[in-house]
């Protein structure tokens, strides 16, 4: 009886070990992707990237002879903006869209309007949403990759972990069920 | 030669030295004006070509879209790339890039047809074109 029990019983010590290490190694990753994924999650309720703010003021109607340096420097003054220009574009007659680094005007001279348009990138969600997107490439590739693997290695190796009542056979084959279930539902309801 | 013109020049040589690339980068070395993309789209469609021009909008959520100035006045190319595959960010508003992709020609939404429709049973909405980007070059 010892003899059997033996090799079980180092088994499940490595089992044990593996989920262990593999826990302390994921938890930075699992971090990253489960903040980022709830964010990206609610694209439709914010924007996770950015911080944007926007307003519209009244234009002053400027001569009618005014150039387009005149209208930008005009814009730049009202809403305070000192930052260099970027460029400048006319999308239709009387339109002009003013880019500066982090902020975007865009003035109606018909309607007498000028919309302000400031994007701040939100400092640590912006990082983090592009590690989820996989936006480094190359090696950040390679090491979601691993850490694909090493999670469905957690997944196994923790079922594996109880034994018992409250084992993979008994408790544990209902729980699993369910967290199989629910993705299969959405593949059968597509 | 304007100032403007000559840091639009500038610009436009610094773009393949010191861009940041997006999806599978760039490679074709020709720019197709986008003008002549839109003169004749279907003589294009299909085709991968390489288009160049002032970034005027970007997708603020997901970066899934922007807005590139043609070389005429008052005429605007869209850019689509699949959600996530490429995702441009907000800050290439205002900058000029380079973008490789294929033209697509896009059925009109039921509300843009529509609207077709009410401006003028007698004239059926043009066909809308974008390029499906699989690259781009952006400073």
């Amino acid at each position: 009886m010892r003899g059997a029990a033996a090799p079980v019983a180092r088994w499940r010590r490595w089992n044990r070990a593996v989920h262990r290490d593999l826990g302390y190694l994921c938890l930075g990753l699992t971090l990253v992707y489960a903040v980022s994924g709830v964010a990206l999650n609610h694209l439709h309720h914010w924007n996770p990237n950015y911080r944007i703010e926007r307003r519209e003021l009244p234009f002053p109607a400027p001569n009618p002879d005014a150039e387009m340096g005149e209208v930008v420097r005009r814009a730049l003054a009202l809403v305070g903006e000192t930052r260099p220009v970027k460029s400048t574009f006319e999308p239709a007659p009387g339109v002009v869209q003013v880019f500066v680094e982090g902020n975007t005007l865009w003035v109606d001279l018909e309607r007498g309007t000028l919309r302000e348009e400031r994007a701040a990138e939100r400092p640590v969600l912006y990082f983090l949403n592009g590690l989820h997107l996989n936006r480094p490439k190359g090696g950040w590739t390679a090491l979601a990759d691993v850490y694909g693997v090493a999670l469905a290695v957690l997944a196994v190796t923790g079922v594996l972990i109880p034994g018992g009542r409250l084992g993979p056979t008994r408790r544990g084959v209902w729980l699993t069920a369910a967290g199989i279930l629910a993705p299969m539902l959405c593949l059968a309801l597509r | 030669m304007s100032p403007r013109t000559v840091a639009l020049a500038l610009a436009l040589l610094a773009v393949p030295a010191f861009a940041a690339t997006y999806g599978s980068g760039v490679n074709l070395t020709t720019p197709t004006r986008v003008s002549a993309l839109l003169a004749d789209p279907a003589a294009h469609l299909g085709q991968t070509v390489l288009v160049e021009g002032l970034v005027v909008d970007v997708c603020a959520k997901r970066g899934c879209w922007l807005e590139l100035a043609s070389d005429q006045k008052h005429q605007t190319l869209s850019v689509q790339v699949p959600d996530g595959v490429i995702v441009f960010p907000l800050s290439a508003r205002g900058r000029v890039a380079r973008i490789q992709g294929v033209l697509a020609e896009v059925p009109r939404s039921a509300a843009e047809e529509k609207w077709g429709w009410q401006r003028g049973p007698a004239q059926p909405p043009a066909p809308r074109y974008l390029l499906r980007a699989t690259g781009a070059a952006i400073p």
